[in-house]
């Protein structure tokens, strides 16, 4: 079961801003991941879990929301691109809506 | 990629870095990563204070180049920057590698013709741009020292070299930073996205010698795929109609439908409109007066980060009397431009 929601956001078209036409999005099984992007995921919610947006690095850089469910509910944190792991990073596909 | 450490704050790198539910090599790793990333904030303030020495040099004359040297790398399809250097871009046979050093170069003669600003940083600075980013990356970005493109999908968007107005766009993150530093959140943050499209779009008008009236103000409409045009998505953004369906992320119209922490791609509607009505009001072409005026507005000042969208427009009014003396109708025109968005 799919417990990683992730969500390309920003960048110079505008990801998944109101209104907007493109939405870019994947879903992963935290159980599927290889145990060091598991450990890099737990390191990225150590870091940006208190609740405060990380501002994406450099001019329409896109960033990622990054939402997972756990037996204390749903956790979700907004990383800039650089910091996402290629496993999370590549499961997210551009769709038009 | 360059160093994206930075934004994990040293304390808690540190923390990690003490941290024994982690492994030696993970701790390692932090421990490494807060000595690169202390490092790297002295390398930061040293290339602020640089500039800032090397802009008091411009005073005496003294710049890195009387034009910038503008140079492609190519990324190859990975997301290493700035990737292998392109020999004679400018002849290239990558359409992709000539098209960004040829933009780049009209960019640069675009700024210094109509505005007499020498590079990004007014001190020649080089112009570096870096193609064939990632696979079928859907984005181009400024990084804070270079530009990036990607070559998109071939779906949703093609290569984000083919819009030039997308490459002003991208440049002119530079000029920003290296002039009123607005930063890229709340109102200043719509405003400098806004800078980056009114500069992009004016200079696709100058490449084109298009007066307001006969320019579509459309960002990125060259880059926008089949998918997407079969979808009648035929840009970006509309400046002169922000919240129009033909938009792929329509905009708010007017200053009142903005609010804390929305993103700059989205508050950069209003004073986008304001630019354009403007524009069009005035009559001829859009960097003869009322573009000279906003360039100004831009780079004249001190740095001003956190910069309101009426205090802007203000400087606007302000300047346009202080520059076009007894020209009523370019007032008039930038008046009721910034008063039609509510400002």
């Amino acid at each position: 079961m799919a417990d990683i929601i992730i969500e390309r956001i920003g960048g110079l078209g505008g990801f998944g801003l109101p209104g907007s036409h493109i939405e870019s999005k994947g879903k992963l099984s935290s159980n599927e991941l290889s145990p060091a992007t598991q450990a890099r995921v737990e390191r990225l919610f150590a870091t940006y879990g208190t609740g405060k947006a990380a501002p994406a690095k450099g001019a329409d850089s896109f960033s990622y929301k990054i939402s997972r469910t756990t037996v204390n509910g749903v956790q979700v944190i907004t990383v800039p691109e650089a910091e996402v792991p290629a496993e999370l990073r590549d499961s997210v596909t551009d769709r038009l809506k | 990629m360059q160093c994206g450490c930075t934004i994990i704050p040293a304390d808690v790198l540190e923390k990690l870095s003490h941290d024994k539910k982690l492994s030696t090599d993970e701790r390692k790793s932090f421990a490494d990563t807060a000595q690169f990333d202390s490092n790297w904030r002295k390398v930061r303030a040293l290339r602020t204070k640089t500039t800032a020495s090397a802009q008091s040099l411009l005073a005496s004359g003294v710049a890195l180049a009387a034009a910038p040297a503008v140079t492609v790398f190519d990324c190859k399809k990975t997301t290493s920057l700035p990737g292998t250097p392109v020999a004679s871009p400018g002849t290239a046979a990558d359409a992709t590698a000539k098209r960004a050093f040829v933009e780049t170069t009209e960019v640069a003669k675009f700024y210094k013709a109509v505005f007499g600003r020498n590079s990004i940083d007014n001190m020649g600075m080089t112009l570096q741009s870096s193609i064939h980013y990632g696979v079928k990356y859907n984005n181009a970005f400024w990084t804070g020292g270079q530009m990036v493109y990607g070559d998109g999908d071939g779906q949703i968007f093609v290569d984000f070299t083919k819009s030039n107005d997308v490459i002003g766009h991208e440049l002119t993150h530079g000029v920003t930073q290296h002039s009123s530093q607005f930063a890229y959140s709340n109102e200043a943050g719509g405003l400098n996205e806004s800078m980056s499209d009114v500069f992009g779009s004016m200079f696709r008008q100058w490449r084109a010698g298009q007066t307001a009236a006969q320019g579509d103000w459309l960002i990125g409409k060259d880059i926008m795929g089949p998918a997407a045009l079969a979808r009648g998505l035929t840009c970006l953004r509309d400046m002169a109609s922000p919240g129009a369906a033909h938009c792929l992320a329509p905009q708010p119209t007017h200053y009142s439908q903005l609010t804390p922490g929305m993103d700059p791609h989205y508050t950069s509607g209003p004073p986008n409109l304001a630019f354009c009505k403007a524009a069009k009001a005035a009559g001829g072409k859009s960097w003869e007066k009322v573009g000279k005026v906003w360039y100004r507005a831009l780079t004249g000042y001190r740095p001003s980060p956190n910069m309101k969208m009426k205090t802007f427009a203000a400087r606007t009014r302000k300047l346009a009397k202080s520059m076009f003396p007894g020209d009523t109708v370019l007032a008039q025109a930038i008046d009721k431009g910034w008063k039609a968005v509510g400002l």
